[in-house]
């Protein structure tokens, strides 16, 4: 009984095409939660949240990094209890993924807030107590643009 | 190893587009690159012009004499995949660039032009596995590349652009921060002042914050406030890390080219692209922010400069003061690698300090084991077992001794017994009450020297036995002792690691250094104890009891014992342990 993420995404992916990722949070906790959407793709990629390896080389991470203001109420993603929020992304905007035979994701699974009620929202960053969710893991072949 | 890595050329033509130039002319400089292998080459585009004019990549002669380069020198991290270009076999890849800019030529006469081909580097695999190889220094290049020189001629003689001071500011400076004017993109002539003042600010945080480091003596480095702070426990590798980070960052933000662009939606302090140097996005908490302090914008711009990957390649693990105070207790490594913890060591608000704290007094008893009551401390004298007695010490106080077994790291039972019923042949005076005890080196190893008064006496520990002739006057043998050095010490000690091949008396608050192998004391002591024994606590900086080296597990550290409490003294780190 616990927040966790899923990723799902295509079997096969082409280099040089988009490679996107379906991204989805689930609220199995019997309470209704805002969950703070820093470093999650509800607000988009904005630092290093995935790690991303091509056939065991890392690739390097091309999006920006952000140093936050404190949050605001906008910033938290209602998730009722039982419910699960989806949004869907485009990893090759920030990895240049390459052609390979395994394309390997992860989620680093970070959470920064929860709260159980509106009213405890937004909280100041000092109160934050981060914390890891579990997950999948993703990997698929990238084949090259021509076959 | 038979690797087949026959063939696998690249061929480098240099053209101008004109034989010669006339005054100000644009000359255009054709660099074209042929592979002529069999196989696709990857090949990193720095140092060449696929990666426009970023450094001195061609050698520039006139009449022997070389031109000077003028452009900009980059300092490089890792390739990205992009820094890469592929050529299949037998293809040919162009670019012209502007040449004349680069090189001070101002002399009319013939110029020979010759690619620095050394530089370049290329390889069989693809990019992912080029740039691996490159991160772990294995860059060795397998493809010989080959180039030929380009000649051009210069007609009319031409203003020096070094002489002129025209290209001045295009130069790196050496030292000092450079006048380098930051470039802004949708900022007003208000904020661009604003960034300004801040921008200077930031030069000021991340110098003092590399001074400070730097400047921090190695045995304060280990319990100083600051650094454990934001960066918690030490460790050599990552104070290290830290340092060059901060050296990177002023260097950076002195020296680079910064640009700064206003987005005005965005409501962080900032953000940067960290494969994107040198430009920082600024958002709305940026301008709420005060100049200085704690989050402030000179702080965001140190943070945002920490990211770079060519400066200090930083994560952002958690944001905050409390955050990044946690991260240092529960995760060093990653205290050094988050940016935030770089900001705030810089900001140093609330301001701490460099300063070693003072090590610790511990209670004898409480950590030596099963000491016999009545030997739990005001220990005279205290000495490593020697020959068949080595691995024990010994701790004398009045006709009594006891024996402690360093591996088992307890005291051996049956003790304490009288000195005269197990030290043989110990003149008369020598049975009861030691000032200090300590055991010979170098050619002196062996025996182990008894020291009472103004006398002392000699103890053979093969024989196991005192040496005939003795006691003798401290001030007889041991050369070079000052008046007032030459009887009543309290405590010896040998030097161990960066101080071995030495011996310390204590006396009061002053001790002497003596030299084993000159066998007399080094010029210029005594001196005061805590002037050069550093982070003794208050009450341990004078009237020693006794003094012991460590063995087996403990070899590394001194003890110094004073009524029932004793200091460890770490020899490597030269200061008392916390």
């Amino acid at each position: 009984m616990e927040l966790t993420f899923s990723l799902n995404t295509l079997d096969i992916h082409i280099s040089g095409k988009p490679v996107t990722v379906d991204f989805t949070l689930e609220n199995a906790t019997p309470a209704d939660l805002w969950v703070l959407k820093w470093y999650t793709p509800f607000e988009g990629i904005k630092g290093k949240i995935f790690d991303v390896f091509c056939d065991g080389i890392e690739m390097e991470y091309q999006g920006r990094m952000v140093k936050r203001a404190e949050p605001r109420k906008e910033d938290y993603l209602l998730l009722k209890s039982g419910d699960s929020k989806t949004v869907t992304i485009d990893l090759t905007e920030v990895y240049p993924i390459q052609a390979c035979k395994k394309c390997r994701v992860t989620f680093r699974g970070k959470i920064f807030d929860t709260a159980e009620s509106e009213t405890e929202v937004p909280r100041p960053s000092e109160k934050h107590q981060p914390f890891s969710i579990k997950g999948n893991s993703l990997i698929f072949p990238v084949l090259p643009e021509s076959i | 190893m038979s690797k087949d890595v026959s063939n696998l050329n690249l061929q480098v033509n240099l053209a101008f587009d004109k034989v010669s130039y006339k005054g100000k002319d644009k000359q255009q400089l054709l660099f074209s690159l042929t592979n002529e292998s069999d196989q696709t080459l990857s090949i990193l585009k720095w140092h060449t012009p696929f990666d426009d004019f970023k450094g001195d990549m061609f050698q520039v002669e006139c009449a022997g004499k070389k031109a000077p380069y003028l452009g900009a020198v980059y300092k490089r991290g890792i390739p990205a995949i992009g820094d890469f270009l592929i050529l299949g076999p037998g293809k040919t890849i162009e670019r012209a660039v502007d040449f004349a800019e680069h090189y001070d030529m101002p002399d009319a006469g013939h110029y020979n032009v010759q690619f620095r081909q050394h530089r370049m580097q290329a390889g069989v695999e693809e990019p992912p596995m080029m740039r691996k190889k490159y991160g772990k220094r294995k860059a060795a290049s397998v493809v010989t590349v080959k180039a030929n020189a380009a000649i051009f001629k210069l007609d009319v003689p031409l203003k020096s652009k070094l002489a002129d001071g025209t290209v001045s500011a295009m130069m790196p400076k050496a030292g000092g921060p450079s006048k380098k004017v930051p470039t802004f993109i949708n900022c007003t002539a208000a904020q661009q002042t604003i960034i300004k003042d801040a921008l200077a600010k930031a030069v000021i945080y991340a110098k003092e914050a590399n001074t400070a480091l730097k400047g921090a003596p190695t045995w304060a480095r280990l319990s100083a406030r600051r650094y454990k702070e934001w960066y918690g426990s030490y460790k050599k590798s990552r104070y290290n890390e830290v340092t060059v980070d901060y050296d990177k960052i002023w260097d950076a933000l002195a020296n680079k080219q910064m640009s700064f662009e206003d987005k005005p939606a965005e409501t962080a302090y900032a953000y940067v692209y960290p494969t994107q140097p040198y430009k920082i996005y600024l958002g709305q908490a940026f301008w709420a922010a005060p100049l200085t302090g704690t989050d402030s914008k000179a702080g965001a711009i140190v943070h945002e400069t920490s990211h770079f990957i060519v400066v200090a390649s930083t994560d952002d693990h958690v944001y905050g003061q409390a955050g990044c105070r946690a991260l240092a207790i529960s995760n060093p490594a990653n205290a050094t690698d988050n940016a935030d913890s770089h900001e705030y060591f810089a900001e140093n608000n609330p301001p701490l300090t460099m300063d070693a704290l003072p090590g610790t007094a511990f209670v004898t008893s409480a950590l030596w084991k099963n000491l016999p009551a009545g030997f739990q401390g005001g220990f005279e004298a205290a000495l490593n077992g020697g020959g068949n007695f080595s691995g024990k010490c010994y701790f004398f106080k009045g006709d009594q001794y006891i024996k402690y077994d360093w591996a088992k790291d307890k005291a051996d039972p049956g003790y304490p017994k009288k000195i005269s019923d197990n030290w043989h042949n110990m003149p008369a005076g020598f049975l009861d009450h030691f000032d200090a005890a300590l055991n010979g080196q170098g050619s002196f190893a062996g025996k182990c020297y008894f020291f009472k008064g103004d006398s002392y006496i000699r103890y053979d520990w093969n024989a196991d036995r005192a040496d005939a002739g003795y006691p003798k006057k401290i001030g007889d043998s041991w050369h070079n002792l000052p008046d007032g050095f030459k009887s009543g010490f309290n405590a010896a000690i040998n030097g161990n690691g960066p101080f071995a091949g030495k011996c310390y008396f204590f006396k009061g608050n002053m001790y002497v250094r003596y030299d084993w192998v000159a066998d007399r004391m080094d010029a210029g002591y005594p001196k005061k104890i805590e002037d050069n024994w550093h982070c003794l606590p208050d009450g341990y900086k004078d009237n020693f009891d006794a003094a012991l080296e460590g063995d087996k597990q403990f070899v590394t550290k001194g003890y110094f014992f004073k009524g029932n409490n004793y200091i460890r003294y770490n020899w490597e780190d030269d200061c008392a342990e916390i």
